[in-house]
């Protein structure tokens, strides 16, 4: 296992200080931490909890008043260990009069990769984040999400081992954010390894093997996602092809107290606005020209093929005419 | 005419390249030294920091800077004990080496690291940063300099292309400096305002390739658009040149200069102190001495040419200038045989189309001597010798230079009577090109040429400086040395460029932009600056100069020592001691400048531009890239 840890960081603290060396705030205090090849790992706190200054010691960005931090076995300040690393920032700060492909042919020459190398590791990324039609135009015109594509394009262009994500579905459309943790979790499987700071907590959630939550600089909390959130307390089931009704909720209720619980809620499961959201713009992709219909005064909601009402707020453009 | 080089400070040569680097070594030593202590202290006050280089190179260059350190403090005990000690100077030395070396150790260990593809890129980056922001544009106010200057330039047809040289040189240099110093400036600290920097820094790139990369990128842009500029300038300065002013500038000369020694030198009042004054009335001499010349020997005359100042003290005669006497020796020149130059000299003019058979019959009829025979046949072999070689000539110049040549053949003596001159008018000599050759009988030891000039003109002054008088060896081409001229605007815009971003990497943009033109502007003014330092300058320090003015006591009297007097020039002690400890700081900017060879027609020389340009500009900013390193290695980027 002690092979198999990728970023290690002990007792590392961060203060900052003015001018004169007064000291200003303790950013981060004796943070110990283990971050495994091939895990999703979130870190998770309140503004100035610490977790963007924690990236920043494990970039070199910023330098340890105490501790350390080991980026594959390597100090953190080492230059040569970014080889291994791809950094996606907060904001894309690239440069905006550059376009798609010469800003990955910068990068890939920061890398010192060799100029076919790095024709066919832009191309190959710009398809990646679906910017093939916008390569050409400096990246000033682009959108935040676009934006945010590129970045997450140079940051994969040395093929990383450890992809270090600051807010990685900031500024991302439902689309895109559910693109961007579908991508983190083709990164895990192909064996990379992934750290992410998000404030979103949904996507954390969504993606992160393990976790660590900071407060005021200090670790709070770190383990597995779904060890953390599970509620030992209470039991959930779901069961299909059933209608609810009060006799059922009573059965129920009446089993749950023989084994000493109480029934707390019984219901229908709505689905997620993300999953709606989804569903709804792929059936828009398919039926083009379908269009929301507002139900009629004493009618269900409806659409003019007569498909199940709820998600597909659609009728065909020219339905009222043909019917 | 008025071609005129003035050159105060005489050009360093490769002769004087081991004491340049000796002095380099001293002065640079110094700050290396109090550099590695300020790091030291800085790291040692200061936790959280990055190591600068390996762990064995930081211990190597810790050991070399303590060894270092020693030396130099021993080297300050041995001066407090006898100042005149070679010891001193070796034990001095060796410190200066060791501190440097010190603290070069963790850039060369860096050197290893850096790759060629990655300085490239951030250079590109650069100058692709440029462009898309429409920087350039700027430089389109040159196009006011080019369509309305010579509305304003006074028009004086042999002044015509100096006018227009040294207008479109400063019109250029401020617009190039300023911008290169603007864009080099705020380069670095726009990349760490907008976090761009964060995007750079985690990949494999070592921060000095930053700093390269930024300097690079700026010095290729600014070089394509200085070229173009001067290109464009060279179009303006060019087109319709007046034929006086081709005459005077549209060349560039290679001159030989010799050594100007003044016998019993005038003083004629002029606080400027560049020339010194001979008269006919003293009889006192300027001696030229050459002490190295090109193969002059196949030519049938070498141009000397001149330009000397007059201070009359009698108005002379309305139109014409005063006449000097222009003497050139060789070694082979004996003065015991004078007597018989002239005579020959005036027999020759008298017979230069005389025969051998006249000669012999002459001599029998006169009975002259038989060396007197011999000689006087040489004579007269070497003008009919000449006559055959330069047939093509006009008679009568033909025949004076035909005189001259046998005469410096036989003697190894030119000598040209009352020759005029002119105030500030460059005129020339036709030295005879036999004067030139070699026959074996020099001393080997003597200097090859004396030019001796004498004043004729009594009542009048004439001002020699030692470029007054030049042997003329070549005539080049002048669009070859209008560029040759640019280089030195372009080693200026390196510095700016170099400087601004050494400062850029720990001060903010505007900051490090005005420290920039401040040392720059400083440079202006070095020697002023270093007057003042040295405590040379007349008038004292800035405490004494404002007691002068308080007081209204002019710079020349000395100042009643009271004790504000002396508290005043104690500070000014303290002042001076500091600004000496800043003098190699400042850029020496005044020797870039080259417009004065181009303006005047005269050839830039290569070697010259090696070795008194670029060679002490590179040792110049050597000092600044290493503090670049050391800043942006120090520094935490997303602080």
């Amino acid at each position: 296992m002690a092979n198999d840890v990728i970023v290690e960081t002990r007792n590392l603290t961060k203060i900052y200080r003015d001018f004169w060396g007064r000291q200003k705030k303790v950013a981060l205090r004796a943070l110990n931490l283990e971050i495994y090849r091939g895990e999703i790992f979130g870190l998770l706190g309140p503004n100035g909890s610490g977790k963007t200054t924690t990236i920043k010691l494990l970039l070199g960005l910023l330098f340890p008043n105490e501790g350390e931090a080991l980026v594959f076995g390597e100090p953190a300040t080492q230059v040569k260990k970014n080889e291994r690393i791809g950094y996606l920032p907060e904001e894309s700060y690239l440069y905006r009069f550059l376009n798609a492909e010469e800003t990955l042919d910068f990068y890939g020459r920061l890398f010192d990769l060799p100029a076919d190398q790095r024709r066919q590791r832009a191309q190959k990324l710009i398809d990646m984040v679906g910017l093939s039609q916008d390569k050409r135009r400096i990246l000033k015109e682009y959108s935040k999400g676009m934006r945010q594509r590129i970045g997450l394009a140079q940051a994969l262009i040395n093929d990383p081992d450890l992809v270090i994500l600051d807010e990685p579905t900031s500024g991302l459309d439902p689309i895109g954010t559910r693109w961007m943790k579908d991508l983190i979790l083709d990164l895990r499987k192909e064996g990379k390894t992934v750290i992410m700071c998000s404030h979103r907590l949904e996507d954390v959630q969504d993606v992160c093997d393990r976790i660590a939550i900071l407060n005021e600089g200090e670790l709070q909390e770190l383990g597995k996602v779904d060890v953390l959130l599970e509620d030992a307390n209470r039991v959930e089931m779901r069961a299909s092809g059933l209608r609810l009704n009060d006799e059922l909720r009573r059965d129920l209720d009446e089993v749950l107290q023989r084994y000493g619980g109480k029934l707390e809620f019984i219901g229908h499961p709505t689905t997620t606005l993300e999953d709606l959201f989804l569903r709804i713009v792929k059936e828009s992709k398919e039926h083009p020209g379908r269009r929301y219909l507002p139900p009629k005064e004493g009618e269900d909601k409806k659409t003019d093929d007569g498909e199940k009402p709820i998600g597909s707020p659609f009728a065909k453009e020219g339905a009222d005419a043909e019917g | 005419m008025f071609a005129v080089l003035v050159i105060e400070r005489e050009p360093l040569t490769w002769a004087q390249l081991p004491g340049m680097v000796q002095l380099w070594i001293e002065g640079t030593g110094v700050y290396a030294m109090a550099g590695l202590v300020l790091v030291v202290l800085f790291r040692a006050l200061r936790p959280a920091n990055a190591p600068l280089c390996s762990a064995p190179i930081w211990k190597a260059t810790l050991f070399l800077g303590s060894v270092s350190l020693l030396l130099l403090a021993a080297a300050g005990v041995l001066y407090a004990a006898d100042s005149t000690s070679e010891n001193r100077s070796w034990v001095f030395r060796s410190g200066c080496i060791g501190a440097i070396t010190a603290v070069l150790l963790p850039i060369l260990e860096n050197l290893f690291s850096l790759r060629w593809r990655r300085i490239w890129a951030l250079a590109i980056i650069s100058f692709k940063e440029a462009i898309r922001r429409k920087v350039l544009w700027v430089f389109s106010a040159l196009a006011l300099v080019f369509l309305f200057a010579s509305w304003y330039l006074p028009y004086t047809p042999q002044y015509q292309l100096r006018s227009y040289v040294n207008t479109v040189y400063r019109a250029m240099t401020p617009l190039l400096i300023v911008v290169a110093g603007l864009l080099a400036a705020f380069s670095i600290p726009a990349d760490l305002r907008h976090q761009t920097m964060h995007t750079i820094v985690t990949k494999p790139v070592e921060r000095f390739e930053i700093v390269l990369g930024r300097c690079l990128g700026y010095i290729l842009l600014m070089t394509l658009v200085q070229f173009v500029i001067t290109a464009f300038s060279l179009v303006y300065v060019a087109r319709g040149v007046d034929p006086a002013a081709a005459e005077e500038s549209y060349k560039a000369r290679v001159p030989v200069f010799g050594e100007l020694t003044v016998e019993r030198a005038k003083s004629v009042g002029r606080e400027w102190g560049y020339r010194k004054y001979i008269t006919a009335e003293t009889g006192n001499r300027a001696f030229w001495v050459f002490h190295e010349l090109p193969d002059f020997s196949k030519r049938n005359s070498v141009r000397c040419e001149f330009e000397f100042d007059i201070f009359r003290t009698t108005k002379g005669v309305q139109g014409r200038g005063i006449y000097c006497t222009f003497v050139f020796e060789t070694p082979r020149w004996n003065s015991k045989r004078l007597n018989d130059y002239n005579i020959d000299r005036e027999w020759l003019s008298a017979n230069l189309s005389a025969r051998e058979a006249d000669v012999r019959a002459q001599s029998e009829r006169e009975r002259w001597f038989p060396e007197t025979l011999q000689r006087r046949l040489r004579l007269i072999q070497t003008i009919q010798a000449f006559r055959a070689q330069t047939e093509k000539r006009e008679t009568s110049d033909r025949d004076q230079l035909a005189l001259a040549n046998a005469l410096a053949d036989e003697y190894g003596r030119y000598e040209l009577r009352s020759k005029e001159v002119r105030d500030y008018h460059t005129l020339f000599i036709d030295a005879p090109g036999r004067l030139f050759a070699k026959k074996g009988d020099e001393t080997s030891d003597r200097p090859p040429l004396f030019v001796i000039v004498r004043c004729e003109s009594p009542t009048q002054y004439l001002g020699v400086a030692e470029h007054d008088l030049y042997l003329l060896a070549d005539e080049r081409s002048f669009e070859v040395n209008f560029f040759k001229g640019a280089i030195g605007l372009w080693l200026r815009i390196c510095l700016v460029i170099t400087v601004a971003i050494a400062l850029s990497t720990y001060l903010t943009g505007v900051i490090s932009f005005l420290v920039t033109m401040m040392l720059y502007l400083a440079g202006l003014t070095a020697n002023f600056i270093q007057s003042v330092a040295e405590g040379t300058i007349q008038g004292g320090g800035p405490l004494e100069s404002a007691l002068r003015l308080a007081k209204q006591v002019n710079p020349l009297v000395p100042l009643d020592q009271t004790p504000t007097t002396r508290l005043f020039l104690g500070v000014d002690e303290v002042f001076r001691f500091v600004m000496r400890l800043f003098l190699n700081v400042i850029p020496d900017v005044e020797r870039h400048d080259l417009t004065n060879y181009v303006a005047n027609g005269f050839d830039i020389p290569v070697g010259q531009l090696v070795v008194d340009n670029v060679m002490p500009l590179v040792g110049y900013l050597i000092g600044w890239m290493v503090v670049g390193f050391y800043l942006l290695k120090s520094r935490e980027i997303a602080a």
